[in-house]
């Protein structure tokens, strides 16, 4: 469909787009004898804004001449900054229904659209599984241009480069694809861009759409794009060459490339001693091994393996184990279960039953069951042991909840045979993959000596000279001489 | 499909896996439902058969509430032909496959050690199952009682096995004598090893009683009782088995006292406890030979360096200080160094022994206040030479015997064959013994002693 | 060819060849023929080896960028080539089956009471077919992922016992079991030739002016490493290691330390079971790429499946029987071809080397300028074969190196 030049016609059609609902307002009124009509939806306009720098300059306009008003109007009249001429009714239409203002006069096929729109959104707020003691507190949210500004004012430079991407036939969700010139391959961000042009799709809710969309492997279980909830993070990653995708509704922001390490780095470790850092996170690699694979291992030793144990443990799990209805692979799947289970309720439970659940979950599990004999202590000491370790790397918490699975099913039907096949297995598996030109267990595997100074144990910024060569970047070079 | 297949090629083949593997496990039981849990073994000559007797751990289901390693040990006996056979015995009256795997001990009566010890160690070489840190032990009585006593959890003061491996292992003679090192010394060329001896005995009346033992661990209560009664089965079993192979042992009665319920415990009765007497007996080529008196004993500890602590009394020291003392030194430190030279073609095997010793105690009669005082009571003079005197005197009663009885646990063969072989080699053919080796060799001694204060 | 391997992942590929078949059976294999002086074998057999190892990496670098088959083929022609590639094949996957049995005992005896066949055999050949259909480049990071752990296990094993060993033991240094020292080389001659690795990684590797000093250094010390291992194994058994079959968990078994602390050799086990699967799944890997080149497959699958069938068969064959396989692999026949094949191919490459010195139709031409690396290789054999030119250049701006 096209602008017409009557403003009727135009007013109209834009009512007829949107179903005559009573959300479109529209407000006519007279400029110098010229009819202009302002079109915006209810409730995502910042109508003081509206009213105080474009319909009252407007309507209270003197000497307006009468040849090139419209002009004049866009120019000399309307004080808001952000406006824009458009012809497309397409883009009108989608404009209006992000919540920008529609400019219409009579007699003319243009419009113009003014940035006003404003809908209540949350605030930055630190998010759940990023918490900080020492450093930046604040998190995106769900607007892409507050999340946009907010990475600006870390990296206040001209090499900060965005290119927007609509995406969604029904959503038409924008999405940003943000890098620093001069630091990110050019390759990595042409792919990406390509990548999420070629989706067509109705609708984008969630960044993770997108992360699907860009991972090299669908089915893997394993986590292919990196993510972000903070600022400082998201741009501490694209300092060293990744490059960012904000999606419009979505606090999360995706990062690649992706390399494992990225998730037992916490943004703390930059804001605290280095000595401590590395100590944490030889801590998180730990938990990582525990989760995986101490449930495995249990299971393992009971039905394959007593000769691991010394004398003393075995007499305890012997005695604890007696006379359970359960065989030993049975009671480890059947606990696991019902961690699970706990979890995704106290996910979805309401919060005024939150304690009262958490104490009957608590007391079923850690008490009743056992005294009743139908699982042993030992399961459940095993089991919520592996489960808080899940947690020390949040960001990972699906996949290692998973593997968890997998390697206990393992550790089940093989003994410790099984759990080592399935390690050489995965990470065979692992250093298959390499996410947009990074391999995934860098710099491990490959072993990169000058990225080890940030790997497992970190040293202090002054030494970090240069950026990571396990993400490609064209500067190498970090810190001046 | 093909095209599915490709597509889920790593799903389907972990699914496929799953599938076959999961109906074999989902009922699997653990293994120590399976396998019974040795912690020590016995062996008796019975005839011309063995017995065998067996502590196996048994869970008690007070564990699991109670916590911590609560558990009974219940001992089984079984008599067979051999070793093989005896297990098997045994498997079968426990209801599991005999599991050695957290074996720490492996006592042989002295009956088998006189005729050849080897005889019952070579299953427990070729075993995968065993681990080759059991250490031996001989036993002058039965076997089995000591094995009944180390179940037993009556009185905590009572000694276990374990305790004595621990302990032996850094304050005796400090060579533990596991199989691997056993048959390691078998095949050399001495072929001697040195065994210690444990036995059994009551316990002190003088020893605490056993109210908190009868409250608290109810479980050892019922553990003595349970293997006494379990004693009996396995042997009734033993014998009922044996019997039914055509072999018609008869089981030995089950002991009378142990037999009856918790009772027995209960009752004040003493029960037989482990006691280690710090005994060695020498054994050549698996044959015992003879057995090391206090003198002997207190001379192998000291020139081996491994072996810690110690002490050395001399006797009837008169100084300024002293008069008609019995000093007795504590060795604080030692080095324990052996040089194996030749004057003239005569092998001279030589200790150099450096000790700092340290004054533990002093008997005399009449003391004085410089005996008190501990910057007096210094080594000097008199002493030194009476400790030296004291440790010649045993030196010589141990190299005395070595010769007599042709058995070298001085280790003088292989020392001299690593550092002069060629003329060692060269004094062997000369023999017309070849086995007398020792009695041309002469032994000497270098001590320094000093005291610490 | 792009190289597809670094010069570090190469040292190590090397280094977990060397220690793979020679810390479990063959301590107690060596001292059938040298009682207590297997230590000696070893050393010998690890000079000759490092002597080879020598003549290889010298071969790598005078043709960095040609496989072992380019160059047989240059020399020699397609036939030899394709009969060259089927026999180191074939040596590949006996070498492969040796593992995959000797894993077989070693979980029997140490890990399980009693592990069924098949329940040891079915997911092995999984796995080892999906090493096999991975390319070089996942492999060596896979083994570089593992080489800290594996590394860290033989230390382990080697300082656990080292306090309680009397190295006396070791004395007389001569004496009678010391003359079967040559007999052993005969006979356990296939534990040894770790240098072949390198002929599967020539033209593969990322060679730079310091990674000859790199793999040789890698190489030195696990050949101590293994010296080690093995005059700590005399001293602590003696005239007795002939009935330790398995090395590496009996070592600190034996151990005081362990029992105090209860099964630490399991850790080892466990260590030692990843080295054993890798070296397994790199060795068939090998013989794949080797039966790829033969018959000039299009793709991996069908060799990869047809070493799985022909491993299924052999171990099925050597059922529960490692003493088969051993007394196959130390027979007399067996060990004299074993032998030539491992002096055969060294020989051969240096024979290639020699030609091609000589060879007017073959130019190399290296030229570096200003930072630009240009290597140009231009031959000319006959005139039915085209002109094979290829121009190689790196921006020292953009270096992306494929690791």
């Amino acid at each position: 469909m096209e602008i017409k030049k009557s403003l009727k016609l135009n007013i109209s059609n834009i009512k007829q787009q949107f179903n005559n609902s009573k959300d479109i307002i529209v407000k006519e009124f007279n400029v110098n004898k010229l009819k202009v009509a302002i079109i915006y939806l209810k409730g995502m306009t910042d109508t003081l804004m509206l009213t105080d720098f474009v319909i009252k300059p407007m309507q209270q306009a003197k000497k307006v001449p009468n040849k090139n008003i419209i002009p004049y109007i866009i120019n000399n009249i309307i004080t808001f900054p952000e406006i824009a001429n458009e012809t497309n009714f397409n883009t009108i239409v989608e404009e209006i229904s992000k919540g920008k203002v529609c400019l219409f006069f009579d007699g003319s096929n243009q419009s113009y659209l003014i940035e006003l729109d404003k809908y209540k959104e949350r605030s930055l707020t630190e998010p759940p599984t990023s918490a900080v003691l020492k450093g930046p507190r604040e998190g995106f949210n769900e607007n892409l241009k507050t999340n946009l500004s907010v990475i600006r004012k870390i990296l206040a430079t001209d090499k900060l480069d965005t290119e927007m991407i609509t995406v969604g036939d029904v959503t038409k969700t924008q999405i940003c694809v943000m890098y620093l010139k001069g630091i990110a391959t050019k390759s990595v961000v042409k792919q990406v861009v390509n990548k999420i042009k070629k989706i067509s799709i109705d609708g984008i809710i969630d960044s993770y759409y997108i992360a699907e969309f860009l991972a090299p492997r669908k089915y893997s279980i394993f986590k292919q794009i990196g993510s972000a909830e903070k600022p400082d993070v998201v741009a501490a990653k694209m300092l060293e060459g990744r490059v960012a995708i904000l999606v419009d509704g979505s606090p999360l922001v995706l990062t690649v490339p992706f390399i494992l390490l990225e998730d037992f780095q916490a943004s703390d470790d930059y804001y605290s001693n280095s000595a401590h850092a590395s100590f944490v996170r030889c801590i998180r690699i730990i938990s990582f091994f525990v989760t995986i694979l101490l449930p495995g291992m249990y299971i393992a030793i009971q039905l394959n393996h007593y000769k691991a144990l010394p004398l003393k443990f075995l007499v305890t799990i012997v005695n604890s184990t007696q006379g359970l209805p359960l065989s030993p692979f049975a009671e480890i799947i059947f606990v696991l279960i019902l961690f699970e289970i706990l979890y995704e309720a106290s996910l979805r439970m309401p919060e005024y039953l939150g304690i009262a659940l958490s104490v009957v979950g608590a007391l079923i599990l850690g008490d009743t069951a056992v005294k009743a004999g139908i699982i042993s202590p030992p399961a459940v000491m095993i089991v919520a042991l592996s489960g808080i370790t899940l947690y020390t790397i949040p960001d990972q918490a699906q996949q290692l909840s998973l593997l968890r699975f997998i390697f206990t099913m393992a550790g089940g039907l093989l003994g410790f045979y099984g759990l080592v096949l399935m390690a050489v297995f995965f990470v065979i598996y692992l250093n298959d993959f390499d996410s947009y030109g990074s391999p995934y267990l860098a710099p491990i595997s490959p072993y990169i000596s000058s990225d080890a100074k940030d790997s497992i144990f970190k040293k202090p910024l002054p030494d970090m000279i240069m950026r990571p060569r396990t993400i490609p970047n064209v500067n190498h070079r970090r810190i001046k001489k | 499909m093909t095209r599915f297949l490709k597509k889920y090629k790593l799903f389907i083949t972990i699914a496929l896996i799953t599938m076959i593997f999961l109906p074999f496990t989902i009922y699997k039981p653990a293994e120590t439902d399976r396998v019974a849990v040795v912690t020590s073994i016995g062996i008796d000559k019975n005839g011309e058969d063995i017995e065998l007797s067996l502590n196996v751990i048994t869970p008690s289901s007070q564990g699991a509430t109670s916590g911590g390693s609560v558990g009974s040990v219940k001992t089984f006996a079984a008599i067979g032909k051999n070793l093989s056979t005896a297990i098997s015995k045994i498997s079968l009256s426990v209801g599991k496959s005999v599991g050695l795997a957290h074996c720490d001990a492996v006592v042989v009566s002295k009956d088998i050690v006189e005729e050849d010890i080897t005889k019952v160690l070579d299953y427990f070489i070729r075993s995968n199952n065993l681990t080759s840190n059991a250490i031996i032990f001989i036993t002058e009585g039965k076997a089995k009682d000591v094995i009944k006593a180390s179940a037993q959890e009556t009185s905590r003061f009572a000694l276990t096995l374990s305790d004595i491996i621990s302990f032996n292992k850094m304050f005796a003679f400090g060579e533990s004598i596991n199989i691997d090192n056993f048959y390691i010394n078998y095949f050399s060329d001495s072929g001697v090893s040195i065994l210690p001896v444990i036995s059994t005995g009551p316990e002190d009346e003088s020893a605490p009683d056993d109210q908190s033992g009868n409250s608290g661990d109810g479980n050892t209560q019922n553990a003595s009782g349970d293997s006494g009664s379990s004693q009996s089965e396995g042997e009734q079993q033993g014998g009922q088995s044996g019997g039914q192979s055509g072999g018609g042992d008869s089981p030995e009665p089950s002991q009378g006292g142990g037999g009856q319920g918790g009772g027995q415990s209960q009752g004040g009765q003493s029960q037989d406890v482990i006691k280690n007497e710090g005994k060695i007996v020498v054994v050549k080529k698996g044959k015992y030979v003879c057995e090391l008196n206090e003198k002997q004993v207190a001379a192998i500890n000291l020139i081996n360096s491994r072996s810690l602590k110690g002490n050395i009394t001399a006797k009837n020291v008169n100084s300024d200080i002293f008069k008609n003392a019995d000093i007795t030194y504590q060795v604080y430190t030692k080095k324990v160094k052996t040089n194996c030279y030749f004057i003239e073609n005569t092998p001279v095997f030589n200790f150099d022994l450096d000790l700092i010793l340290q004054i533990k105690e002093i008997i005399m009669e009449d003391y004085e206040i410089d005996s008190i005082n501990g910057t007096t009571a210094y080594l000097n003079g008199e002493v030194t030479k009476a400790i030296k005197k004291t440790i010649h005197e045993n030196l010589s009663e141990l190299i005395n015997l070595a010769k007599k009885e042709k058995v070298d646990y001085l280790k003088v063969y292989k020392n001299f064959n690593k550092f002069d072989t060629f003329k060692w080699e060269k004094y062997i053919d000369s023999l017309d013994d070849k086995e007398n080796y020792l009695d041309n060799v002469i032994f000497t001694v270098n001590i320094i002693a000093q005291g610490k204060l | 060819m792009t190289r597809q391997i670094s010069d570090r992942q190469c040292a190590i590929m090397l280094a977990i060849s060397i220690v793979s078949l020679k810390l479990l059976i063959l301590p107690a294999l060596l001292s059938r023929y040298t009682v207590k002086y297997s230590y000696m074998s070893v050393i010998c057999g690890l000079a000759i080896d490092f002597v080879f190892m020598i003549i290889m990496l010298a071969i790598m670098y005078k043709f960095k960028h040609l496989t072992f088959s380019e160059i047989i083929e240059r020399s020699f022609g397609k036939v030899v080539r394709y009969l060259l590639n089927f026999i180191l094949a074939v040596y590949f996957f006996f070498k492969g089956i040796l593992i995959v049995k000797e894993t077989h005992n070693y979980f029997n005896e140490t890990l399980f009471e009693n592990i069924s066949w098949w329940f040891f055999v079915i997911p092995m050949l999984l796995l080892i077919f999906f090493i096999i259909i991975k390319d070089l480049k996942t492999i060596s990071r896979s083994v570089e992922f593992f080489f800290w752990l594996i590394a860290a296990g033989i230390v382990l094993t080697i300082l656990v016992p080292i306090k309680t060993v009397d190295f006396s033991n070791l004395l007389p240094i001569f004496s009678k079991g010391s003359l079967g020292i040559p007999e052993s080389l005969l006979y356990c001659n296939f534990s040894f030739g770790d240098y072949f690795v390198l002929l599967m990684l020539m033209g593969r590797v990322d060679l730079k002016t310091k990674s000859r000093k790199k793999i040789l250094w890698y190489a030195t010390i696990t050949n101590f490493l293994v010296v080690l291992f093995y005059i700590i194994f005399v001293a602590m058994f003696g005239d007795i290691s002939v009935n330790q079959g398995l090395a590496i968990s009996d070592m600190p078994l034996h151990s005081n330390i362990t029992s105090a602390i209860s099964r630490l050799d399991w850790i080892i086990i466990i260590i030692w079971s990843i080295t054993l699967i890798f070296q397994a799944g790199a060795l068939f890997s090998m013989s794949c790429a080797c039966l790829t080149e033969s018959f000039k497959f299009k793709n991996k699958y069908i060799p990869a499946v047809a070493i799985i069938v022909s491993i299924f068969i052999t171990a099925y064959h050597y059922y529960l029987d490692l003493e088969g396989i051993l007394e196959l692999i130390i027979s007399l026949p067996f060990s004299i071809i074993t032998m030539t094949i491992q002096i055969m191919y060294p020989i051969i490459l240096l024979i290639a080397g020699a030609k091609q010195n000589n060879n007017r139709k073959f130019k190399a031409c290296n030229a570096v300028i200003k930072g630009q690396i240009k290597i140009q290789y231009t031959q000319i054999s006959k005139p039915k074969k085209k002109k094979l030119a290829l121009n190689f250049s790196l921006d020292a701006n953009m270096a992306k190196e494929e690791l």
